[in-house]
This record gives structure tokens, sequence and C-alpha cells, in this order.
């Protein structure tokens, strides 16, 4: 094979270097995230809404715990869609088959903010009451 | 969050160093699953408790309501070593079967699995399925892994290879090792040669994420759209 594997590239993620908020509904929990306290629990990327939520009490359903192999941990965006991190494929494949996907979904584990703009999302009723398969 | 099911640990056994391979019985009814899916374990470890963590099914569902796990004891793996130390009659809680990286229904294609070390438990288990259920579909496995005793399930796979001329096994080692009579060099190689041969199959790849895109990448060479390749990563 000659040139650039097209699927080895990542998406490019931008740590915030300044404060920002998180807002997760309907649990209206909001965090003042600090980069200099990232990362704030395990699962997820560094920095990402999962694990930033995860470490505050917002119980966002990960089954595959965080390594963006699953779709649970569909988010929907409200505010500072902007400021995240591009998908991946492998994240836009795995949202695929998340349900009623908006254009404004995200996979919290994979989804970094940059702290540009505060951040409001809703995790959907299926993660907060999950009953599958 | 889930509804969480319990199981109660029947047996471990190491598979190889550091790999173990753990049977549970469901309490209550039988968990019903399709070979390749995956259970979410919710273990009562780390900071925030729960842990939830992925760990494919080794062996198909056989109505029992036995379940195999397969999973590498981890130096710093907070669940993997939880996992490790469980006795038989402990009790664990998941929830699940999740996953799409499951067999073709109907069976009517041949089967390409390439999997390199712990990503063989979910293509094991299509395997076996496969095995139990006669069809006129060929199977071709491809597994990478770093020595010999770290091919699981090695002895299996060569007796069915043995068994059946469907089924088609090419064991490879990623670093040359004194002793070691069959290929050497990493799975792409072989998926390449096969793929001159044939494309006419449907691709199943299981790795670490980086070992899976640098397969599919081969696949899409050969013409493979990037959704007709089936594949599971793990972290």
């Amino acid at each position: 094979m000659g040139g650039e594997n097209p699927y080895l590239k990542q998406a490019a993620v931008h740590l915030p270097t300044k404060k920002y908020r998180i807002t997760y509904m309907p649990m209206n929990v909001t965090v003042e995230v600090d980069p200099a306290k990232l990362p704030y629990s395990r699962d997820g990327r560094p920095g990402s809404l999962l694990e930033i939520g995860l470490a505050h009490g917002v119980a966002i359903d990960h089954a595959c715990g965080g390594v963006c192999a699953c779709s649970t941990c569909h988010v929907v965006v409200k505010d500072g869609f902007a400021s995240l991190s591009p998908p991946t494929e492998d994240e836009e494949d795995m949202l695929d088959n998340a349900p009623s996907l908006t254009p404004t979904s995200r996979l919290a584990c994979q989804a970094v903010a940059d702290g540009t703009q505060d951040v409001v999302v809703e995790v959907p009723a299926w993660n907060r009451n999950l009953v599958r398969e | 969050m889930p509804t969480l099911r319990h199981a109660t640990v029947e047996r471990q056994r190491l598979l190889a160093p550091h790999v173990h391979e753990m049977t549970l019985v469901v309490q209550g009814e039988p968990l019903r699953f399709r070979p390749g899916q995956w259970l979410s374990l919710s273990l009562p470890v780390g900071e925030h408790p729960p842990l939830s963590r992925a760990y494919s099914l080794a062996e198909p569902d056989h109505g029992d309501g036995r379940l195999q796990l397969c999973f590498e004891r981890a130096p710093s793996g907070l669940a993997s070593r939880y996992l490790a130390e469980l006795k038989p009659g402990e009790e664990i809680a998941f929830a699940g079967p999740h996953g799409e990286f499951v067999l073709p229904e109907p069976l009517d294609h041949d089967l390409l699995f390439v999997a390199r070390f712990t990503g063989i438990v979910p293509i094991r288990c299509m395997i076996r399925a496969w095995q139990a259920h006669p069809s006129d579909c060929n199977v071709t496995l491809v597994f990478g892994a770093t020595r010999p005793d770290l091919l699981l399930y090695h002895a299996e796979f060569e007796k069915l290879a043995r068994d059946t001329t469907q089924f088609r096994y090419l064991p490879t080692l990623l670093t040359e090792h004194p002793g070691w009579p069959g290929s050497t060099g990493n799975e792409m190689t072989l998926v390449h040669r096969l793929l001159r041969e044939n494309t006419a199959l449907v691709p199943y790849v299981c790795g670490l994420r980086d070992m899976v895109n640098e397969v599919r990448a081969v696949l899409t060479e050969f013409g493979f759209p990037r959704r007709e390749v089936k594949s599971e990563v793990y972290g």
C-alpha cells in the first residue's frame, strides 16, 4: 500500500485552556470544568462529556466502557456544538446505530469541548432509564 | 441506566498467561444472545462505581444460561483485576447482550475472520456457532499474536481445520519466534494474499483500533466499502 492511510487519521482534539461550563439536562447539573483537573474520571476520552459527567454524578450509560464501541452514550448537544472536537468516522459509524439521531447528536465518550463556549447537553431518556435488548 | 441482570461465577481457567476464561450461570431465565455479541459488566470498583466494561462472549448460546467470557488481566486494569479474583459462587451484574458484530443470517456467504490476540473471542464464538450448524459457506481465520501461547484456542482451531476442509486456519506471529513452524508477519500481509485470490467473502475484523483500521484499509484497497467491513474494537 502506498500513500496515507485514510483510516489512521484522528480528529484533532483541542483540550480547553480556560475554564468553561457544561450543563447536563434534564438533571440540570452544571459543572465548571477546570482544564488543570482533566481528566476527572477514567471512562471516555480525557476531557469528554462522558468522563466529566460521570465524575459529577451524571449517570450516562456507556455499555462499552467509553471506547467508541457502541452508541449507548449518545447525547444531544443543545449549545456549544461548534466547540466540540469533530467526530471521527468511527464515531459516525456508531452514531448511525443510535436511536433518534439528531444533527447535533454526539457520543459523550468521544466529544471533547475546547472551552471556547459553554456547552449544554441533553441526556436522552433511553440513556437515563435504559431497557434494551 | 440499564436494567441489570445477575450471574454467578461457575469457574475460571487460564487460557494463556494472564488470559482468563470465566464461565457464569445467569440467574433466572437463560440469556438469549447471538454469536459475536458482548455483555456490559457493571463492577463495584473504581472512584465512581459502578465501572462499566464490555466483554465478548466466547461460547454460543446453548440455551442453558451459561455465559463464557474471556479477559486479559492487565496490570493496571481495575476491572480485569477484580474479575480475575472472583471465586465460584460469587456474583456479577451485567447488561446486554449488545452488539451487531454477529454472524450473517442466513449464512450464505464465505466468511473471512481476522483477529489479533483477545480479538479472537467474539470470532471464536461465531466459529463455534458456524461449526454447529452445517452450511455451504467456507470460513477462513487469520489470527495474529506476539507469541505462540497467545494464539488463544490454537489447538481447537487446528483440530477444526483438520476435521473440515471448509475451515482454513492461518495463524501468524507478529515477530520472529524460534521454533515456530508457521507464518510470521502481521495479519495484513495474509489478508492481502487471500484477497488477491478471492474477494467474494464477508470480512469480520476484531482487535485494537489501530489493527482494525489497518485491516480495513487493506480491504478498502480491494474494493470493500467501509460499512461492509464488520468490525469490533476494544480499548
